[in-house]
């Protein structure tokens, strides 16, 4: 027990340290799964330290030599810790379906290195106050995706879809560096909380825009917004599914740290950022949903509608940023209820696409195939794993009691507060025709599911084993009681929103 | 001075995407991502070294980014040799098997 905002840290990386050791005692014992219930505990241990920092928040911490304003610096604020148990909740999950679902591949001391790394980089990234913290964490992140990502390395889906993703992502972060080091050489300290105060007093520039928008193509490549999303229809046919669903977080991570960047150091009553944000949503949501429709292959079919899904963030935030721009405070309300709605659409899509990813792992090994036609009638054979889906397709198609509905509506409504302003306008028609337009898919594929009698592939199909079926059934009802207790994650959410803006 | 530096760090960077969209070759699409790295770290190095003073933040920055940089190379290279085994070219115009 060091400090209580670096013991979750020291926690996930000397797991990660020992893990091989760990690996060779278990085979030495003839256990070869005891390195799978090893990073199931220590990443499950890390999540109760963060737990724990809820009531003490905010806690800081620095090297005693070097202080915040030059040193780096590490800051737990109620939104991180928010966004860290959501990714280490899906990790932890995706850890307990690998015990079953990776045990017919070899390496698996390296896979679940590369798991600890990854959700270590993520803790990190969420902790980090200053740029140079942030672009070291993203890095880690960024460098444990691509491998996992490519870990079946006999198959040439993966190689092809891993070395796209390698080589998207990396520009991405290095225009993002980019940026940075312009903002350094404009304001000379890269920590957030003095970034901000600096910031503020420059005249909006040139400059100050050509810093916001490498920040928003930078990252904005690794979150698949839609000029760079090509990679990911690629990198999530050869990821294995369970990959697939950690994808989901590193995807939010990736729009939180442009989300974090612009809000916390960019104030957006100074500056005007929401437009550039909203046409990168509404492309996304448009084209990704447009050719979510096309496709024969489940992982792609949900690939693209991640990338439309990220679309209704990243509309979330510049309809909230411009709001503030345009209207000041007057309309606070709209700007707090769009960033709710995106913060909630956040935890439903890791959720919602994470389950879904991780049941369409179960029907593949069932079934062989990953057409959509061998997904019909499998509730008939597959009952836990159908039920489970059909949750996740519903939550996400936003069908009215369940979560998605809402996180969906807060985004919608908040656009509706202006109708004579013809840039929102436009917005609501978009995100209205959007959001039926995925409905209508989600529950396509629900009714091949569900109703229809069972197709010759899935005869034979039975229930998978309680590690493949469980880790679903948990987050099938997890969705169901994010629903019940909304109020709860909505009141958590609204106060965690005032940490980016320099709050607790 | 500190502009026309600016400057030069901003024509290597054109100079390295253009690398990177015009070659077919995986090993010279690889060398852009480095003479990109490169340059960012260049201009970091420029921006910190301003009204004569060099800033320690700066040059820190620049090494670990070198680091990393040189983790993405190699894990590049690493996943290229796999490219290989599976096609038998570095091409970009083989890695296209994924459609639909």
């Amino acid at each position: 027990m060091v400090n209580a905002i670096l013991d979750p840290l020291i926690v996930i990386f000397v797991s990660a340290l020992i893990l091989p050791l760990v690996s060779k005692i278990g085979e030495y014992l003839k256990f070869p799964k005891l390195r799978d219930f090893f990073a199931f505990i220590m990443i499950g241990a890390s999540m109760l330290l963060i737990a724990y920092m809820i009531p003490s928040v905010p806690l800081s911490y620095h090297v005693d030599v070097f202080n915040p304003p030059f040193g780096i610096e590490l800051y737990a604020t109620t939104m991180s810790i928010y966004l860290a148990l959501l990714s280490l909740t899906m990790i932890l999950l995706v850890t307990f379906y690998s015990i079953k679902y990776m045990e017919a591949d070899n390496g698996l001391d390296k896979y679940y290195t590369l798991i600890l790394t990854l959700s270590g980089g993520i803790v990190g990234l969420l902790f980090s106050q200053d740029f140079f913290t942030l672009y070291v964490f993203w890095e880690l992140i960024c460098i444990s995706s691509y491998t996992l990502v490519s870990f079946r390395k006999y198959r040439w889906q993966a190689v092809e879809g891993g070395i796209k993703y390698l080589l998207m992502s990396t520009i991405g972060s290095l225009i993002a560096l980019y940026g940075i080091s312009m903002l350094y050489g404009v304001a000379g300290t890269l920590n957030f909380s003095s970034l901000a105060n600096i910031v503020v007093k420059h005249q909006p520039s040139i400059s100050i825009y050509f810093i916001i928008v490498a920040i928003i193509v930078g990252f904005g490549m690794s979150s698949a917004i839609v000029p760079f999303h090509s990679w990911i229809p690629d990198a999530y046919v050869g990821a294995p599914n369970c990959i697939a669903s950690i994808s989901t977080v590193v995807l939010k991570i990736s729009a939180f740290n442009i989300i974090r960047s612009l809000m916390t150091v960019f104030n957006p009553s100074y500056y005007d950022y929401g437009l550039i944000l909203i046409c990168f949503g509404l492309l996304s949501l448009t084209i990704g949903n447009f050719l979510a429709v096309t496709q024969k292959d489940i992982r792609r079919l949900l690939a693209f509608s991640s990338v439309s899904n990220m679309g209704y963030i990243f509309t979330g935030v510049g309809v909230a940023s411009y709001i503030i721009y345009t209207y000041g405070h007057v309309l606070s309300y709209a700007f707090e209820v769009a960033l709710i709605g995106v913060f909630l659409h956040m935890l439903n899509h890791v959720f919602g696409k994470g389950l879904l990813f991780m049941t369409v792992g179960n029907f593949s090994i069932q079934t062989k195939n990953y057409s959509l036609n061998a997904l019909e009638g499998l509730v008939r054979k597959m009952p836990l794993s159908s039920f489970s889906a059909a949750v996740g397709l519903l939550g996400l198609a936003g069908v009215p009691p369940l979560s998605g509905f809402w996180s969906k509506l807060f985004i919608i409504a908040s656009t509706a507060t202006v109708l004579s302003d013809p840039i929102l306008f436009v917005t609501l028609a978009f995100l209205v025709f959007n959001s039926v337009f995925d409905a209508a898919y989600y529950v396509w594929v629900f009714q091949k599911i569900v109703f229809r009698p069972v197709s010759e592939k899935g005869q034979s199909a039975t229930e998978v084993s309680v590690f493949m079926w469980l880790p679903v059934v948990v987050l099938a009802s997890l969705l169901i009681i994010i629903t019940i207790r909304l109020d709860l994650f909505i009141t958590f959410v609204r106060a965690a929103l005032w940490s980016l803006f320099g709050g607790v | 001075m500190y502009t026309i530096l600016l400057f030069f760090t901003f024509l290597i960077i054109c100079l390295s995407i253009y690398c990177i969209v015009t070659k077919r070759n995986m090993i010279k699409t690889v060398l852009g991502v480095e003479i990109l790295t490169a340059s960012v770290n260049l201009n970091f190095i420029v921006v910190g070294a301003r009204d004569g003073y060099v800033d320690a933040l700066a040059q820190t920055f620049a090494i670990i980014s070198i680091a990393i940089g040189a983790c993405v190379a190699a894990l590049a290279l690493a996943l290229i040799v796999n490219v290989y085994r599976h096609y038998g070219k570095v091409d970009w115009e083989v890695v296209r098997r994924l459609k639909w």
